[in-house]
C-alpha cells in the first residue's frame, strides 16, 4: 500500500465506498498499530487492549471523518494517536488502574467514545443470528440509509439498483420486514434497548 | 402506517426537512396523536438500525483487523526469515573462510618451513664485459635478496647469455616478486630442456611456486614426481609436504 496524505486519508475514510474505508483503516493500521501496541502495553496494557483500542479509535476516527470533523487536523496520524490515547487512559480510569488523569490527559482531543455503543462480541453474535432473516441487502440498505444517512441516489449506484424508485421500494419492503422481525423477537426488542 | 406519512417521519427524524416544512409538521405532531405515536416507534426503529449499523460497522474494522495483524506478522515473519538468511549467510561465509583458511594455513606454513632461496653465486671476472658486469650486478642483487631488481638485471641480458643457472635464478626471482605465471614459465624453460643440472631444482621451486600461488593439484604432481625420483633434490622435503597435503 503507497502512502496516503492526510488529504487522502480523510477523502478514503469519508468515502462511502467500502473498499476506500477499508484501505485507509489498513494503511493506519500499517503505520499506527506498533506504536500504539507500545504505548498501551508500556501502560500497564496487554495486546489484546491494545486490539480492541486501535479498533475504537478506529471507529471514533471513521465518524469524525463522516462529520466532515477532520478538517481542521493538521497530522491526522498524530490525532489518531491522541485518540488511542484518550481512549486508554478512560479504560485505565474505568478499570481503576489509574487514580488521577495525567497533565496530558486533559490536552487530549475529547471524541465520541464508541465503546457504550458497540456491543459485546456475545451480542452481536446473537444480532446477527436474529438478523439472518432480514438478509444481507436489506439489512446494507437500511444501514447506507438510517446509519449512514446516504441518499437514495447513492445507494442506488452502491446497490446496483435500476432506479431510485426500485431503491425506495426495497427500503420500504426492508423496514417492514425489519418491524416484523423485531415484533416476532421480544429478545431481541430488549437486546437492541 | 402509509408509505408516504413514513417517509414524512423518516425525514423529520433524519434532519431532511427543510424549515418551513418543519414548522409545519411539528404542529401536526402538537395535534395529531397517531402520528406522534407513529414518530415515537420510528424513533426506536432507528435506534435499532443505529445498533445494527454500529455492529455492522465494527464486524468490518474487525475484518480489516484481521488482515492488517496477519499482514503485519507476515512482514514480521518475512523480516525474520530474511534476517535468518542473512544471518545464514553470514554464517556460511565465516564457516567457508574458516575452512578456507584451514586449508590454506597449512600450505602457508608449508611455504615458510621449506622454502628457501637457492644460493646462487655468479662470480666476477677481472677483465669482463659490460654484460659480465651486468650479470655480476644481478647476482649480487639477488643474493642481496633484492630480487625486482636483480630481475632487471637478468631481463638485461642479451639471449646468448641466459643459460640454466640464470634461468633459475630468474624463475625463483619472479616466485619472490609475487610473479607466478613468470615464475612457472622460466622454470618450465629448465624442465622442458631436462637441464641435467637444474631441471630438479626448477622442479622444486615449481612445487613452491604453485603451493604459494594456493594450486594444491598441481603442487603435489610435481612434489610426486620429486618424491618419485632418486636422488632428487629436495626429495624429502618433497615426501614431507606430500604427507602434509595429503
Amino acid at each position: 500500500m503507497d502512502r496516503l496524505s492526510d488529504d487522502l486519508l480523510i477523502e478514503k475514510l469519508k468515502s462511502t465506498v467500502y473498499t476506500d474505508n477499508d484501505e485507509a483503516m489498513s494503511f493506519l493500521y500499517k503505520v499506527m498499530y506498533r506504536k500504539v501496541a507500545y504505548f498501551i502495553q508500556k501502560n500497564k496494557g496487554t495486546e489484546q487492549d491494545a486490539d480492541d483500542i486501535f479498533q475504537d479509535a478506529l471507529i471514533a476516527l471513521y465518524k469524525l471523518s463522516k462529520a466532515d470533523r477532520l478538517q481542521s487536523v493538521n497530522n491526522v496520524q498524530a490525532y489518531f494517536f491522541s485518540i488511542c490515547k484518550n481512549l486508554w487512559y478512560k479504560t485505565l480510569k474505568k478499570n481503576q488502574k489509574i487514580t488521577g488523569l495525567t497533565e496530558e490527559h486533559h490536552l487530549l482531543p475529547e471524541v465520541e467514545v464508541p465503546m457504550q455503543a458497540i456491543l459485546s462480541k456475545e451480542k452481536n453474535q446473537l444480532l446477527n443470528q436474529l438478523l439472518g432473516n432480514l438478509g444481507e441487502q436489506c439489512k446494507q440498505i437500511l444501514i447506507h440509509y438510517y446509519y449512514e444517512r446516504l441518499k437514495m441516489k447513492e445507494i442506488k449506484k452502491l446497490m446496483n439498483f435500476s432506479s431510485e424508485q426500485v431503491t425506495k421500494n426495497k427500503k420500504f419492503a426492508c423496514m417492514k420486514k425489519l418491524k416484523e422481525i423485531i415484533n416476532a423477537n421480544p429478545s431481541l426488542e430488549a437486546l437492541l434497548k | 402506517m402509509k408509505e408516504h406519512m413514513e417517509n414524512q417521519i423518516d425525514a423529520y427524524l433524519l434532519g431532511r426537512m427543510q424549515s418551513d416544512e418543519l414548522k409545519e409538521f411539528e404542529n401536526r405532531l402538537l395535534r395529531d396523536k397517531e402520528l406522534a405515536q407513529g414518530v415515537e416507534t420510528r424513533r426506536q426503529l432507528l435506534q435499532y438500525i443505529d445498533t445494527i449499523g454500529e455492529a455492522a460497522l465494527k464486524n468490518r474494522v474487525q475484518a480489516v483487523h484481521q488482515s492488517a495483524k496477519k499482514t503485519l506478522s507476515t512482514n514480521r515473519t518475512h523480516k525474520t526469515v530474511r534476517f535468518l538468511k542473512y544471518a545464514a549467510a553470514v554464517l556460511t561465509l565465516i564457516t567457508a573462510s574458516y575452512f578456507l583458511m584451514r586449508s590454506l594455513a597449512p600450505k602457508q606454513n608449508i611455504y615458510d618451513t621449506y622454502y628457501q632461496a637457492y644460493d646462487l653465486s655468479f662470480g666476477t671476472r677481472e677483465e669482463g664485459s659490460s654484460d659480465d658486469e651486468v650479470l655480476t650486478l644481478a647476482g649480487r642483487l639477488y643474493s642481496n635478496g633484492n630480487y625486482v631488481e636483480a630481475l632487471q638485471q637478468f631481463n638485461a641480458l642479451p639471449d646468448s647469455l641466459i643459460n640454466a643457472k640464470i634461468n633459475l635464478a630468474k624463475g625463483i626471482s619472479y616466485l619472490e616478486s609475487g610473479q607466478y605465471s613468470n615464475a612457472i614459465a622460466t622454470l618450465q624453460l629448465l624442465i622442458d630442456a631436462k637441464d641435467p643440472v637444474y631441471e630438479g631444482h626448477a622442479r622444486w621451486y615449481q612445487a613452491m611456486t604453485y603451493i604459494k600461488s594456493n594450486k594444491r593439484m598441481e603442487a603435489k604432481i610435481l612434489l610426486q614426481q620429486i618424491a618419485a625420483e632418486s636422488e632428487s633434490f629436495n626429495q624429502q622435503q618433497a615426501k614431507e609436504i606430500l604427507d602434509l597435503l595429503e
